[in-house]
C-alpha cells in the first residue's frame, strides 16, 4: 500500500520486465481501498510502449510519439490531452478526452472516446469512430482518410476538406462541411447545415429530421437524397444535380443547370428557372407555389393534394399534371399535354396548348382566351362554366351527363314545387367543332345566344303539364337540319343561329312562337300537348217548395264546369256505429279507447288558406290554390269518464304522441288525424267523475 | 229566407238557409284618416273601398243544413258568392271570416238518417261584399 503525498520517482531502467518509465511524477493525495488514487500523472515514454494500457484514472498527458504503438488503450475517465504523432500507432482507443490528435503518419484503427476534439492531420488515417457523447469538432484535413463514423449525439461541427474521403456518416452534427474534392458516399444524419462544395459529391444522404440548409453549388453532386422532414431550404444550382429527392423543405429551388430527376416532396416553394429540369414531382401535400419559368421542363407532376397555384409560364412544358390547385395558369408558350385534376380557375391564354384535360370534380372557371387551344376535354363531374372566347377553338367531348357547355340555371315552378333548369351556354363567335353525346343518357340542353341565338328556356308554370316554350327571335334561322346523335330519348336542344350550329330539338312543347323572320327547317316533335283554354259554365236551380229546405241538407247543384267542386248533393251518412271512440292505427285498427259522447258546445273549425289582396279601386280579390292546405280541427269535451278511462285515454295519448290516429265521433263519422293537445290536463270533477278535453285535427277518413 | 249562391257569376249551387239570428252586423270600410296642419287646418284624407261592405250573420241551423254549409264553404270559401239576405238585398262579395267555427249547441230535429236525435248548431259567417241593386 502506499501512502504519499507529492512524490516523484525517476524511473531509468527496466522494471518487472514490462515497463519502462523514465521520469514519472505522481502527485498522491490519499489512498484508496487497494487501489490508487492518482491525480496528474505525466508519464513521458521514451522506448516501447507496453502492449496494452489501461489507466484507471485521470491522466492528464498520454502521448505516443515517434514510432510508439499502443495497441488497445482504454481510459475510463478524463483526459485531457491524448496525442499519436508521427508514426505512432494506436489499434483500439477508448478514451474520454479532451484533445485527441492524430498526425502525419498515426493511425488509429477503431476509437470509442468522448473527446471534444479530433484532430486528423496529413495522413492520419481513422478506420472507424463511435462517439456516443458529444464531441465539439471533428476535424480531418488534407489526406485524412475516415472510413467510418457512427456517432450517437450532436456533434457541433464537422469538417471533412480537402481530398478527405469518408465512407460511411451516421452522426448528428450542427455542421457538416463538405469541400473540395471531399467525396461522402453515404450519410444519415440530421444537421444543421450540410455543405457540399465545388467537387465535392454525397452518393446517398439519409436525413431523418430538420436541417436548415443544403445547399449543393457549382458543381457539387446528389445522387440519392432522402429527407424525411422538414427542411427550410434545398438549393442546387448551377450545375448542382439531384437524381433522386425525397424531401419536405420549405423552399427548393433549382435555378441555372440545376437538373432533378425525381422529387416527392411536400414543400412551400417548388421553383424551376431557367434551363432546370425537373422530370418527375411527386406532390402530396399542400404546395403553395409552384412556378416554372422561362424554359423550365418539367415531364410529369403528380400531386395529390391542394396545390394553391401553378403557374406555366413562357416555354415551359409541363407533360402530366395531376393537380388540385386553386389556379393553374399556363400562358404565352406553355405547354400540357396530359392535366387529370380538378381545379378552382384554369386559365389558358395566348398561344397555350393543353392536349388533353381532364377534370375530376367542379370547375368554377376555364377560361380560353387568344390563340388557347384544347384539344380534349373530359369532365367527369359538372362543372360550372366553360366560356370559349375570341377566336377560341375547342373539340369537346363529353362523357357523361354534363352541361360542359352551358350554365345552369333554374326557374321555380309553382305548379310542382320544383326547380325546372334551363341552360345558357356559347356566346359571342364561340364555335363548337365537335360534340358527342352519350348515347343513353339524358342530354342537356346547348343553347347559343348573342350572334347564335337559339335561346331553349324550360317554361313552368304551366299547369300539370311539363311544358316548354320554345321561342325563335330576330333573324333567327336555321340553317341546317340538326344531326341526332341519340335516337332513344327525347333531348331538349335546338340549333337555331345564323352561323352557329348545334342539335337537335325532340321536346313536347306547350307553344311554340315563331316570330319575325324565324324559320326553322326540320324539326321533330310531338306536338299532342296544348293549352288548355278554361271555358267554364254553369247552371243554377232553386225549387222553392216546403219548409224543410232549410232544415234538411239540401243543396241545389246544377250543372257547371270549371269551378270548385259543389257539394256532394247528399247529406253524409255516417259509416261506423257509436260510440264515440279513439282507435290505432287508422286502418283496420287494433287498438280502441271508448268514449262517451263529447258535451255540447264542441266545436268543429274549418281553416283553409288563402289570400285577400284590395285593388287600387277598393275591390276585393281571394284567392286559394287547391292544393294549399285545409285544416279541420275538432274541440270536444268529454265529461263523466271513470278513472279507469281516464287512465287508458293517458296511456293511449302517450302510446301515439304525434302519430295519426283514428276517432269515431258521436254521429258515426270516422276521422284520421292527430291530438294537437297532449298535455291538457284531464280533471277530477267529484268522485269517479272526470273530464277530458282534446282538439283534434284532421280529415274524413274511410272505416276500414 | 236566405240564401247563398256560388261560385258567382257562373252559379252552380245554391244553398237556402233560414234567417240569421239578430244580432246581425252591417258596416261600410272605407275609411277617414284625419290630419292637422301647423294653424290647426283640418286635412281628411278618405279611402273608400268601392262600396264594399262588411256583414256579419249567426245562424242556428239543425245538423242537415249545418253539413250542408260546412260542405259549402267547403268549395266556395275562396269564390266569389252572390248571397240574398232575409231583407232580399243581393249582395256580391267574398266569405272573409277564417276558420269558420261551427259550435253544437244543444239537441233539436231532425236527425240524420239513421241516427234517432238530432242536433241544432251555431255557426258565423262573415262576408265582404258591395250590394247588387
Amino acid at each position: 500500500m502506499l501512502r504519499t503525498t507529492r512524490q516523484q520517482v525517476e524511473v531509468l531502467a527496466a522494471g518487472n520486465g514490462k515497463v519502462r518509465i523514465s521520469r514519472q511524477l505522481a502527485e498522491v493525495l490519499a489512498s484508496g481501498n487497494g487501489k490508487m488514487r492518482v491525480s496528474r500523472q505525466f508519464v513521458e515514454v521514451l522506448a516501447a510502449v507496453p502492449t496494452s494500457t489501461f489507466e484507471a484514472d485521470a491522466t492528464s498527458t498520454l502521448s505516443l510519439a515517434h514510432t510508439a504503438a499502443s495497441n488497445k488503450i482504454y481510459q475510463r475517465s478524463a483526459e485531457h490531452s491524448l496525442a499519436l504523432n508521427d508514426e505512432a500507432v494506436g489499434d483500439c482507443v477508448k478514451v474520454g478526452v479532451n484533445i485527441l490528435s492524430l498526425s502525419h503518419e498515426a493511425t488509429s484503427d477503431v476509437i470509442k472516446s468522448v473527446m471534444n476534439t479530433v484532430d486528423m492531420t496529413h495522413e492520419a488515417s481513422q478506420l472507424a469512430v463511435f462517439d456516443r457523447l458529444i464531441v465539439d469538432t471533428l476535424d480531418a484535413t488534407e489526406e485524412v482518410t475516415v472510413a467510418y463514423v457512427k456517432r450517437v449525439h450532436s456533434i457541433d461541427a464537422l469538417e471533412i476538406a480537402d481530398a478527405v474521403a469518408v465512407d460511411y456518416i451516421k452522426p448528428i452534427q450542427q455542421f457538416l462541411f463538405l469541400t473540395h474534392l471531399v467525396q461522402v458516399d453515404l450519410l444519415r444524419r440530421s444537421f444543421d447545415t450540410l455543405t457540399s462544395t465545388e467537387q465535392a459529391s454525397v452518393l446517398v444522404t439519409y436525413a431523418q429530421t430538420v436541417e436548415a440548409t443544403l445547399p449543393l453549388s457549382c458543381q457539387a453532386i446528389v445522387n440519392c437524397e432522402i429527407l424525411r422532414s422538414a427542411e427550410d431550404a434545398l438549393a442546387p444550382g448551377q450545375m448542382a444535380a439531384g437524381d433522386l429527392c425525397k424531401v419536405g423543405t420549405h423552399t427548393l429551388t433549382l435555378t441555372d443547370g440545376a437538373e432533378v430527376s425525381v422529387i416527392r416532396l411536400a414543400h412551400s416553394d417548388l421553383a424551376l428557372t431557367h434551363q432546370a429540369d425537373l422530370n418527375w414531382v411527386f406532390i402530396r401535400r399542400r404546395v403553395d407555389a409552384l412556378a416554372l419559368a422561362h424554359t423550365a421542363t418539367k415531364s410529369a407532376v403528380r400531386s395529390q393534394s391542394i396545390i394553391a397555384a401553378l403557374s406555366l409560364t413562357h416555354q415551359t412544358t409541363a407533360s402530366v399534371a395531376k393537380l388540385v390547385v386553386d389556379t393553374l395558369t399556363m400562358s404565352h408558350e406553355a405547354t400540357a399535354d396530359n392535366i387529370r385534376r380538378a381545379s378552382s380557375t384554369l386559365v389558358l391564354t395566348d398561344t397555350v396548348v393543353v392536349t388533353n384535360t381532364r377534370l375530376a370534380a367542379q370547375d368554377d372557371l376555364l377560361d380560353l382566351s387568344s390563340q388557347a387551344v384544347v384539344g380534349f376535354i373530359k369532365q367527369v363531374w359538372a362543372a360550372n362554366a366553360l366560356h370559349l372566347m375570341d377566336r377560341a377553338r375547342s373539340g369537346v367531348v363529353l362523357g357523361s351527363v354534363s352541361s360542359v357547355l352551358q350554365e345552369l340555371h333554374y326557374n321555380y315552378d309553382p305548379v310542382t314545387w320544383q326547380l325546372v333548369p334551363y341552360y345558357i351556354g356559347l356566346q359571342d363567335q364561340a364555335t363548337v367543332a365537335v360534340i358527342y353525346g352519350t348515347p343513353y343518357e339524358a342530354r342537356s340542353i346547348l343553347s347559343l345566344a348573342d350572334q347564335a341565338l337559339g335561346v331553349v328556356i324550360h317554361v313552368d308554370a304551366k299547369a300539370g303539364e311539363a311544358a316548354h316554350t320554345l321561342t325563335l327571335i330576330q333573324s333567327v334561322m336555321v340553317e341546317q337540319s340538326p344531326i341526332v346523335w341519340d335516337a332513344y330519348h327525347a333531348a331538349s336542344g335546338l340549333l337555331l343561329t345564323h352561323a352557329a350550329a348545334v342539335v337537335l330539338v325532340r321536346p313536347v312543347l306547350s307553344t311554340l312562337a315563331l316570330t319575325h323572320t324565324a324559320a326553322v327547317l326540320t324539326w321533330r316533335a310531338a306536338l299532342e300537348v296544348v293549352d288548355a283554354l278554361a271555358c267554364t259554365h254553369a247552371v243554377g236551380f232553386v225549387l222553392i217548395s216546403a219548409e224543410s229546405l232549410i232544415t234538411q241538407y239540401h243543396p241545389f247543384v246544377g250543372e257547371g264546369s270549371g269551378g270548385p267542386i259543389p257539394p256532394p248533393a247528399s247529406c253524409p251518412t255516417p259509416t261506423v256505429a257509436p260510440p264515440c271512440r279513439l282507435c290505432y292505427p287508422v286502418t283496420s285498427p287494433t287498438e280502441f279507447l271508448i268514449l262517451r259522447s263529447p258535451e255540447f258546445s264542441n266545436k268543429d273549425r274549418l281553416q283553409m288558406n288563402r289570400i285577400s289582396r284590395e285593388t287600387r279601386g277598393g275591390t276585393l280579390v281571394v284567392y286559394a290554390d287547391p292544393m294549399w292546405p285545409k285544416l279541420e280541427t275538432l274541440v270536444l269535451t268529454f265529461r263523466g269518464l271513470s278513472a279507469s278511462q281516464v287512465q287508458d285515454y293517458l296511456m293511449f295519448v302517450r302510446n301515439h304522441l304525434g302519430l295519426e290516429v283514428g276517432f269515431v265521433d258521436w254521429e258515426g263519422f270516422y276521422w284520421k288525424g292527430v291530438i294537437l293537445n297532449p298535455e291538457e290536463p284531464t280533471v277530477q270533477d267529484s268522485k269517479e267523475v272526470f273530464t277530458v278535453s282534446f282538439e283534434f285535427e284532421g280529415e274524413p277518413a274511410v272505416w276500414e | 229566407m236566405f240564401t247563398f249562391e256560388a261560385p258567382y257569376p257562373a252559379i252552380q249551387t245554391t244553398s237556402l238557409l233560414p234567417n240569421p239570428q239578430f244580432s246581425d252586423q252591417e258596416g261600410v270600410l272605407d275609411s277617414v284618416t284625419r290630419k292637422l296642419a301647423m294653424d290647426g287646418t283640418r286635412y281628411t284624407y278618405v279611402k273608400r273601398r268601392s262600396g264594399r261592405r262588411k256583414l256579419r250573420w249567426t245562424f242556428r241551423l239543425t245538423r242537415n243544413k249545418a253539413l250542408e254549409v260546412r260542405e259549402f264553404l267547403r268549395s266556395y270559401f275562396a269564390s266569389q258568392v252572390r248571397v240574398t239576405d232575409h231583407n232580399g238585398r243581393v249582395w256580391i262579395g267574398n266569405f272573409t271570416g277564417n276558420p269558420f267555427e261551427f259550435e253544437g249547441s244543444g239537441r233539436a230535429a231532425p236527425a240524420i238518417v239513421p241516427l234517432s236525435r238530432g242536433e241544432w248548431w251555431t255557426v258565423e259567417i262573415e262576408f265582404e261584399g258591395v250590394e247588387n241593386a
